[in-house]
């Protein structure tokens, strides 16, 4: 019965995604090959069960309960002021809002020069029109392998956008300050956010992309990024996710590294009801390396999935993936992490630790670190920890006259800073450290010892 | 070649005609002349290999319900293996040698067959014996004798062919097989369940510790015959036993199945040592012959602090899917496994564990290597899972690859599962290769690059290699150079 009604609501799921394909389709026509090769895989895939691999763990019920309706996602009039929990002073003069997947210019503030960043919604035939070569890198980028995609949600993201952004970093431009994009949802509705981030030639930016709920209602947030690193460019991403507690996130990052460029990513999951980040890491040319880290604290009955790959593609680069967890109550959490090497990619180092802190009895945790390796001349190692705190460093603390209390905090708190730190705004860290502690402070129950620590 | 013992294949019409024609209940006697049976599997053919082995109903009713329960499964298709489409309407599914085939002297023997003894270092009386020469042996899928039986009965241990303990001990065998793998677990063992020709059959006791390894070495030997061995160990409380699993096939030109169930049962404070050497055909360097090796091997460790440990060797086939799994139930209970996997040429190997801790304060420990050589494939896929009531449980895994040549592939799939705070997991993998200053350092104290690989696998191997007993471990060692012959450059 329970599973004819599931079966029941996947059908209406895809025809609901059909039908508003239909209405999506873009008056550009690399845009709309996409998509229409977009609808044919979705129709490929089926709605993902929990059979398949890369989905073992993942509850699809939240999605197909609150999945109601595509219409209403619509752009609502918001104040700034609402929105000053999420800012960060550094990126005060260079920030980027969205709401509910449409582009809002009302809130959003640039100070670069359009000469070296071109910020556009490309899914805009009059746009476009403004921008020299960007036609082009979007035909050649914009849901580049859609043929093969594996995840569904990606596909309906294809199909199903409206606004889409590029983002693009002129040839030789460095910027230190820092960009941010703030995502907001406040409506009960399938968002469906795309965005294309391009650099140039030895180009530097840093990013802080930040997915915000306004709203305690349900919805889906279905986030697409793909980004290209040319030659020698280098790509700071900090993702922090900031839903509302009943938020459900289905996130896509693909990362296509070219020579000696460099990708830094740090997922940072704070809040939302569940959500599940699929990121693909391609090292396509020598030289390249890819950081990536994750930082999740989860209370209740939240969820936490992530879905790593890196592949090595050709010889000589590097990668580092570090994915660290908390969590308590009844909250699940996955960690689904490979490192792909391929034939000949000779001279790759790469590895991956994914460590789990457990602090409750019925918190429970998949993780399945995987190695697949075609060359011989590689170091590789991945490493995978699931346990409480360790007593003998609760002793230790305990011996020298620190309150138990006091001493579990520091333990916690020192565990989550390893990710932590590797965000480069100094506002930002302090938000997710404050962030952090408040969905600790509801399990440890001492708010006053985790602010005095502060 | 063609000194293997071969039984003919008597598949006439004429034959299956009058063997169909007489009644199963009245059973074959020993008097049937055949010991192969045509080719095919259905009801009837496990009614016959039932009879044949004048088995109580019980075992008929375990082996239809197998049948029953094989028939609505398809192979498994989630492991990294390029497993080649099998026919399974084209296996012989039961083979028992009749006259024995001797030999004179080891004169008769293929000489490449003793070149390999001699590098794995097997005595010469030991070499007769694999060779079937005037020492008793178990051929094929009969098992014929077991020297030390009579010493071993007098302190009341039973140590025999699971078909002869089908026959004396039926409510042992009632009460546990099927009762660690049952026959709806996989396809591979519900086939096994169902056509099963024999296997050994261990139960210890209480409080008895079994004064000497006990050991079988397996043979497969008549061309086309499929293996479906069926290994049940019990071991009762506070005893221990270490029982060996040595495995030796000589070359066939033609794929061959086997698809073996090892059970085994610890109760209270016992302790199950289960070692296992496999060497089996691994087929040529382009991959033409070898044994496909489906196994499923599974422990249950029943009481408290009981205690199982799985060492193996694996070094042959041309495929291998095994996965030998504890079972913690037991509080304090103990898990244990030990693998060295080496792959060269085409061989693909996909193997590992299962750790499921159930009771509290459950152990367990993975150690496991792997090497891929050649063309070859070798993924390691293990699960370690903690349940809701596994309170203090502690595993740590640790899987390392070593990758030769640049053609081979090298995987780890572990999958961790746990719930809970009170459980400590670790795993750790990682890959490498031989590096050149490793060989450069030992060839300029004057060992040939030869003996310096040995010496580095062996080195790469010890963590397992020392769980083995004492002859195993000089065989094993000896088993991964040759094995590894001419293929670093």
């Amino acid at each position: 019965m329970q599973l004819e009604e599931k079966k029941k609501k996947e059908i209406e799921f895809l025809e609901k995604v059909f039908r508003a394909g239909s209405s999506t389709v873009s008056s550009i026509s690399p845009i709309a090959d996409k998509q229409k090769k977009a609808v044919e895989r979705i129709s490929e895939l089926g709605f993902p069960n929990r059979k398949i691999e890369d989905w073992k763990y993942y509850d699809f019920s939240p999605i197909l309960d609150n999945f109601l309706s595509l219409d209403t996602c619509k752009i609502t009039q918001i104040e700034k002021e609402s929105l000053k929990d999420f800012l960060f002073p550094e990126c005060e003069k260079n920030l980027l809002v969205t709401v509910n997947g449409h582009f809002s210019e009302k809130l959003s503030n640039f100070s670069f020069s359009k000469e070296d960043i071109s910020i556009l919604n490309f899914n805009d035939a009059e746009q476009l029109k403004n921008y020299q070569g960007v036609n082009e890198l979007v035909e050649k980028y914009f849901a580049e392998g859609i043929e093969d995609e594996s995840n569904f949600f990606k596909a309906c993201n294809t199909a199903l956008m409206s606004n889409a952004f590029l983002l693009k970093v002129k040839e030789g431009v460095q910027l230190e300050e820092t960009l941010q994009i703030l995502h907001i949802s406040n409506e009960h509705c399938f968002n469906q956010t795309r965005s294309l981030i391009h650099l140039g030639k030895n180009s530097k930016i840093n990013l802080i992309v930040t997915y915000v709920g306004l709203a305690e209602i349900p919805f889906v947030n279905n986030a697409v990024i793909e980004t290209v690193l040319e030659e020698g460019s280098e790509l700071v991403l900090d993702k922090i996710q900031d839903d509302t507690q009943k938020g459900i996130l289905l996130y896509d990052l693909k990362a296509k590294l070219l020579k000696n460029s460099r990708f830094e990513y740090s997922s940072l999951n704070l809040k939302a009801n569940s959500s599940r980040d699929k990121i693909s890491v391609d090292i396509d040319e020598e030289g390249a390396h890819a950081d990536i880290n994750g930082l999740y604290i989860l209370n209740g009955e939240r969820k936490a999935h992530n879905v790593i790959t890196v592949n090595h593609n050709v010889e000589n680069s590097t990668s580092s993936q570090l994915f660290k967890g908390i969590l308590s109550d009844r909250a699940r959490a996955e960690f689904n992490g490979a490192i792909n090497v391929a034939r000949d990619a000779n001279g790759t180092d790469a590895e991956q630790m994914n460590r789990h802190l457990v602090l409750s009895d019925e918190a429970h945790v998949d993780s399945r670190p995987q190695l697949n390796i075609l060359a011989d001349d590689v170091k590789c190692a991945h490493g995978s920890t699931i346990g409480d705190l360790e007593e003998d460093e609760i002793f230790y603390l305990l011996s020298r006259g620190i309150k138990k209390d006091d001493a579990l905090a520091m333990l916690t708190l020192s565990f989550c800073d390893e990710v932590i730190q590797k965000v480069k705004v100094e506002s930002a860290r302090q938000h997710i450290k404050n962030m952090a502690l408040e969905n600790l402070d509801t399990q440890m129950h001492k708010a006053n010892i985790v602010h005095n620590l502060r | 070649m063609q000194n293997l013992p071969q039984t003919e294949e008597k598949t006439s019409t004429d034959m299956f005609a009058s063997l169909s024609s007489q009644e199963y209940k009245y059973g074959f006697s020993t008097d049937i002349e055949t010991d192969s049976f045509p080719k095919g599997l259905s009801e009837e053919v496990i009614r016959k290999i039932s009879a044949i082995k004048e088995e109580p109903e019980f075992m008929l009713e375990f082996r239809l319900k197998s049948y029953e329960a094989f028939k609505n499964m398809v192979d498994p298709d989630w492991a990294k293996l390029n497993i080649p489409a099998i026919d399974y309407q084209d296996i012989i599914y039961y083979s028992a040698p009749k006259a024995k085939p001797t030999k004179e002297s080891l004169d008769e023997v293929d000489p490449e067959i003793l070149k390999t003894y001699e590098k794995l270092g097997i005595p010469i009386e030991e070499q007769k014996r694999l060779e079937g020469i005037a020492v008793d042996a178990i051929f094929d899928s009969v098992s014929v004798a077991n020297t030390h039986k009579k010493a071993l009965a007098e302190i009341g241990i039973i140590f025999c062919s699971i078909s002869e303990a089908i026959k004396e001990h039926p409510e042992l065998v009632k009460k546990y097989i099927g009762s660690v793998v049952p026959h709806t677990d996989n396809f591979f063992s519900a086939l096994n369940g169902a056509v099963f020709s024999d296997g050994t059959f261990v139960y210890i006791p209480p409080n008895t510790k079994c004064p000497l390894e006990l050991s079988t070495n397996f043979r497969i030997n008549t061309k086309g015959s499929g293996q479906f061995e069926r290994t049940l160990i019990v071991c009762d409380d506070e005893s221990y036993v270490s029982y060996l699993e040595g495995c030796t096939a000589p070359a066939f030109d033609e794929n061959q199945l086997h698809a073996a169930v090892v059970e085994l049962v610890a109760k209270e404070k016992s302790e199950i040592k289960y070692s296992t050497v496999q060497n089996w055909y691994a087929g040529d360097e382009n991959g033409i012959g070898g044994i496909y090796n489906f196994v499923t091997k599974r422990a249950k460790c029943e009481g408290k602090d009981s205690k199982v440990s799985w060492t193996q060797v694996e070094t042959g086939s041309a495929i291998t899917w095994k996965y030998p799994s504890c079972i913690l139930q037991g509080d304090n209970s103990i898990g244990e496994f030990y693998s060295v996997a080496l792959t060269n040429n085409m061989q693909q190997a996909d193997t590992g564990t299962k750790m499921i801790h159930i009771g509290k304060n459950t152990k367990s420990t993975i150690i496991s290597k792997g090497i891929s050589a050649g063309k070859s494939s070798n993924s390691y896929r293990g699960l370690v899972k903690v349940t809701p009531n596994a309170k203090g449980a502690r595993n740590y895994t640790q899987c390392d690859s070593m990758l030769i040549g640049s053609t081979n592939a090298a995987n780890t799939f572990p999958y961790i599962e746990v719930d809970g705070k009170s459980a400590k997991v670790e795993h750790e993998a990682s890959t490498s290769k031989i590096s050149e200053e490793q060989l450069f350092y030992l060839q300029q104290r004057g060992i040939n690059v030869e003996d310096a690989i040995g010496l580095i696998i062996s080195g790469f191997c010890k963590d397992v290699f020392k769980e083995l007993p004492g002859e195993f471990a000089a065989e094993a060692n000896q088993l991964m150079s040759l094995q590894l012959e001419n293929s670093v450059g």
